[in-house]
């Protein structure tokens, strides 16, 4: 058996035995490092979305300075307005860094206002899944014109049925049908849709995925630099196999750009468009009793009475009858037999 | 950071058998950690960080060579590795032992060469090797015991144990 010190030994030996590449550190870092022109740090190009997160900044900036000089009670309900309500990572994160520059461009305005304002701002710009849950219970005659109401009324508010199960006939009709509307005219809809039927029950959730879009926001960033240090790479491949490294890395890079950017548009349908499940019951059709009192019902009573009667001496007698109908069965035969030989029996005797 | 590429260096050479597959899957690891270079712990933790990102990048080497070698298996080409190094009566008359050892870590499974480097040569514990290979301390110590079982059994590499006290 080889101790833990000879294959220490043997393992040292095997390494020492592969000669390192003399250039190979200065080459990687030298790929990895920002490039350097004339002993100072060329300045990268801006990218369209840098420039775009620049520019909100700025804007973010300049409404929030009109707004606190403007407003005499220091309502920041401009800047609340103009900020969009949902969006992107890109959005919170201009926001907040506005916010943060107007703190230091602006000393002399209140903390008070500041922090208002950007609470406010803050809160604008949360990007909340509104979903929500009605049953109405309606006759089966309403059914078709109240589903038809509901389209209408979705059309009305801008929006749509994405989904319908409606049945009309059989044992038990009804079905439920998923409308999307605004986010803002959510609530407005609920109340109108309350009023087609009779409501058997409310139930709304309000989902907050502000963290979800910064996370995904902050993803694509990192992916979006990765991409271009990968380019940066690209243009110093010397050897083919180099590049088709590269090209490869590049590749998965903008694969996962494209998938994140894809769950950012869900999110953001779910957050513009508020989903309102409307389920409707049809009660069943009542069932028709006799009455439970009167002639009717006695006589109802004494006929069960009697069948029960016979049930159960049928089932404590059924050996006995059983028995005795064999009998009487096998004696008629018999009878009917003797009935037919005895003239000829009593010919032969005379 | 240059002077932790020679042993990065090393280690993908035993882990893969090929000092150009090793250089490309360096190279890579040593991207990815400038990359992500915010993410490197500090201290005593850093090492089998530093071993996991190499660990990771020779995977990766090993599954794109699988891509590029017309759909081959990575146990085929790990195979083929231990088809081209030489046999034990080739080693025993060249009597080099590095090529003893490389030649008994190619016929070693993957999963047992990978922790069974990174302990000898690269002088990681259990634990640290754990952390670098993404496994528990006990999958390791398992690990390392059937590679030193296995190769304590191979014909080339008992020729350099030394002989044990008391035997007949």
């Amino acid at each position: 058996m080889i101790t833990d010190d000879e294959f220490e030994a043997l393992f040292h030996e095997a390494g020492g035995d592969f000669a390192v590449p003399a250039r190979g550190p200065d080459e990687i870092l030298a790929a990895a490092a920002p490039p350097v022109r004339d002993g100072s740090v060329v300045p990268g190009r801006f990218r369209p979305r840098q420039l775009a997160l620049a520019g909100t900044s700025v804007a973010a900036v300049v409404a929030l300075t009109i707004a606190l000089l403007t407003s005499s009670g220091g309502s920041p309900a401009p800047l609340a307005a103009s900020a969009p309500r949902h969006g992107i990572a890109n959005t919170s994160s201009a926001s907040t860094s506005g916010t943060n520059y107007s703190a230091a461009i602006l000393p002399k305005l209140a903390p008070e206002a500041i922090k208002a304002a950007s609470q406010a701002a803050n809160a604008e710009a949360r990007d909340i899944i509104a979903t929500g849950t009605l049953k109405l219970g309606l006759s089966r005659a309403q059914l078709r014109g109240d589903v038809s109401r509901l389209e209408a009324l979705a059309a009305s508010f801008g929006g749509y049925v994405s989904a319908a199960d409606i049945v009309e006939t059989g044992s038990r009709p009804g079905g439920t049908i998923v409308v999307k509307v605004p986010a803002g005219s959510f609530s407005s809809f609920i109340t109108k849709a309350e009023k087609i039927a009779r409501v058997r029950s409310l139930t709304t959730s309000d989902t907050d995925v502000t963290g979800e879009v910064v996370d995904l926001g902050a993803q694509l960033t990192a992916l979006d630099d990765e991409r271009s240090q990968l380019e940066v790479l690209l243009g110093r491949a010397g050897k083919i196999s180099e590049l088709l490294s590269v090209e490869n890395e590049i590749e998965s890079v903008q694969s996962q750009i494209q998938q994140i950017q894809g769950e950012q548009r869900t999110i953001a349908t779910q957050v513009d468009y508020s989903a309102l499940t409307v389920d409707l019951l049809v009660p069943k059709a009542p069932h028709v009793s006799s009455s439970p009192n009167g002639f009717g019902h006695a006589l109802h009573e004494a006929v069960s009475s009697f069948v029960n009667g016979v049930k159960a001496l049928v089932a404590h007698l059924g050996d006995v009858v059983f028995g005795v109908l064999s009998f009487v069965v096998v004696a008629l035969i018999l009878f009917g037999l003797w009935r037919s030989i005895w003239p000829w029996v009593r010919r032969r005797i005379a | 950071m240059r002077s932790w590429y020679a042993p990065a260096y090393r280690t993908a050479c035993l882990v893969l058998n090929d000092a150009s597959g090793a250089e490309e899957a360096v190279q890579e690891a040593f991207l990815r950690m400038w990359r992500f270079r915010d993410a490197m712990p500090e201290g005593e933790a850093a090492r089998p960080w530093l071993y996991r990102v190499v660990v990771n990048s020779c995977y990766s080497w090993a599954r794109k060579q699988w891509s590029t070698d017309g759909r081959r298996a990575p146990s085929d080409s790990l195979a083929r590795l231990a088809e081209a190094s030489p046999g034990p009566d080739e080693i025993a008359v060249i009597g080099d032992r590095a090529s003893a050892v490389r030649a008994a870590l190619a016929r070693l499974p993957e999963a047992l060469r990978v922790p069974v480097v990174l302990r000898y040569y690269a002088g990681l514990s259990e634990k640290e090797i754990a952390v670098a290979i993404h496994r528990r301390p006990g999958t390791v110590k398992s690990r390392l015991h059937e590679a030193r079982r296995l190769l304590s059994a191979d014909a080339a590499l008992s020729e350099f144990a030394a002989p044990e006290e008391g035997t007949r």
